[in-house]
């Protein structure tokens, strides 16, 4: 593995991103940042702007109002950039899949790389699926 | 002769490597303040190779010549800063007269040369970051200065090497000159309490917002080039006395003395900062040059 890619692995920078969801999976991914967890020693840090990350995690279900903005990030975002669906909805829409307000699922506008589900998933879910995630790109 | 120190001893190959090593010096201080085991020794090295491997946005609204020739001057500046001071340190032969002016009007380029990316990306947030930045600049300059000034009237002199051999620290207009100095420099390393032109939380990394790649890791390595010469700068102007060892500790100190204010405070508003600076800061300084002449 050249020190490129091991150094993209081991510094992720996070951008959240919300599709008006019910905030309970905001509260989680918040939770998993707080220092009790601390994502910093892998080097997963809380970016504010969407130039700057590495990660884009996207929670919640895409509607008519929103959907387009979810590609403007994920053009706006400098590549190498992966998608992380967090939460049942981000992951399959859930109960909202014949919603009348949803044109479809997040996978639907946007390439995403690995899939967190729960309603919440803990904590310990978002760090394995992050884990999973690097594993699955150091290949 | 002179490249070779630019590019390679005290230049920019060591002071890379020196400066990744006490930011990371810095994230795990906070890291233990906050009961975390913090990040890996080599992880500002990671950060900074990720970044070169990225791609390089530029909006399209921006002006591009402007956009990408700021951080490449404001590195380059904070290097020769770093450069001349390593050289006072290491071979003091090469202190030439008013070098002292040359440091403080370099380390001035910086936070210029962040106004002027920001304002020429065409981001809104990044205008709002420039207008607080500018403000930022206005506060903290005239009390550095007037802190400065207590150390050349002491020494008599703008050699950098002088001021070094001198040692302000002895005297009670220094002590306030060196407490005046190090709150000024929190304000110009940009760090909390005065992070309001990035402030992440608030306005989006304010006037780095729109940076991604190869400039945005131009930006953080010139930030943390800046953050490992400010204690340098404080010890040479104020307190240069004493062995190696009695050096490094003072060193030491400094910094850790930076990441507990970073720690311990939360972000204050920019008509605030000016307020502390003009009403408070500035007034204290004075009060240090005005002692110094008196001759205490």
């Amino acid at each position: 593995m050249n020190i490129l890619k091991k150094s993209t692995l081991k510094s992720l920078w996070v951008f959240h991103f919300a599709l008006s969801p019910c905030n309970n999976c905001d509260i989680e991914i918040l939770d998993a940042l707080t220092p009790r967890y601390d994502l910093e020693r892998f080097g997963i840090q809380l970016v504010g702007s969407i130039r700057h990350a590495d990660v884009l995690l996207v929670t919640g279900v895409p509607n008519y109002k929103n959907y387009q903005k979810l590609i403007d990030l994920y053009n706006q975002a400098p590549k190498p950039c992966f998608i992380v669906a967090v939460g049942t909805c981000a992951c399959g829409r859930g109960v909202f899949k014949t919603s009348y307000n949803s044109p479809g699922p997040v996978d639907q506008y946007v390439p995403v790389s690995a899939y967190i589900p729960g309603c919440p998933p803990k904590p310990e879910a978002i760090i394995a699926g992050v884990v999973k995630l690097i594993k699955a790109l150091s290949k | 002769m002179n490249i070779i120190y630019y590019l390679i001893f005290p230049g920019f190959m060591f002071i890379t490597a020196f400066s990744l090593i006490v930011s990371w010096l810095d994230r795990k201080i906070t890291a233990r303040i906050q009961w975390r085991k913090g990040p890996a020794l080599l992880q500002n090295f990671y950060d900074l190779f990720k970044l070169f491997s990225k791609e390089i946005l530029i909006p399209n609204t921006a002006n591009k010549t402007l956009f990408v020739c700021s951080p490449i001057v404001a590195l380059a500046s904070v290097i020769l800063v770093a450069t001349i001071l390593w050289l006072v340190v290491f071979m003091p032969k090469y202190s030439f007269v008013g070098d002292l002016i040359v440091v403080l009007y370099l380390l001035i380029i910086p936070s210029t040369m962040f106004i002027i990316g920001a304002s020429s990306s065409g981001n809104p947030i990044a205008a709002l970051g420039a207008s607080r930045e500018i403000k930022l600049m206005l506060s903290y300059e005239l009390p550095l200065i007037c802190a400065v000034l207590v150390s050349i009237i002491k020494s008599s002199s703008i050699k950098l090497i002088d001021l070094a051999n001198f040692s302000a620290f002895s005297s009670i207009s220094g002590i306030i000159a060196l407490i005046v100095a190090i709150i000024c420099f929190q304000a110009k390393l940009g760090l909390v309490p005065f992070d309001v032109a990035e402030a992440e939380t608030e306005i989006a990394s304010g006037i780095f917002i729109e940076y991604s790649g190869l400039l945005l890791g131009m930006i953080r390595l010139t930030r943390q080039i800046l953050f490992s010469i400010a204690p340098l700068f404080i010890i040479i102007v104020f307190m240069f006395q004493g062995s190696w060892l009695i050096l490094i500790i003072k060193y030491v100190l400094l910094i850790i003395i930076f990441t507990l204010i970073r720690n311990v405070n939360p972000r204050i508003k920019i008509d605030q900062i000016i307020k502390f600076f003009w009403f408070i800061i500035f007034p204290i300084s004075f009060i240090a040059v005005i002692l110094v002449l008196l001759g205490s």
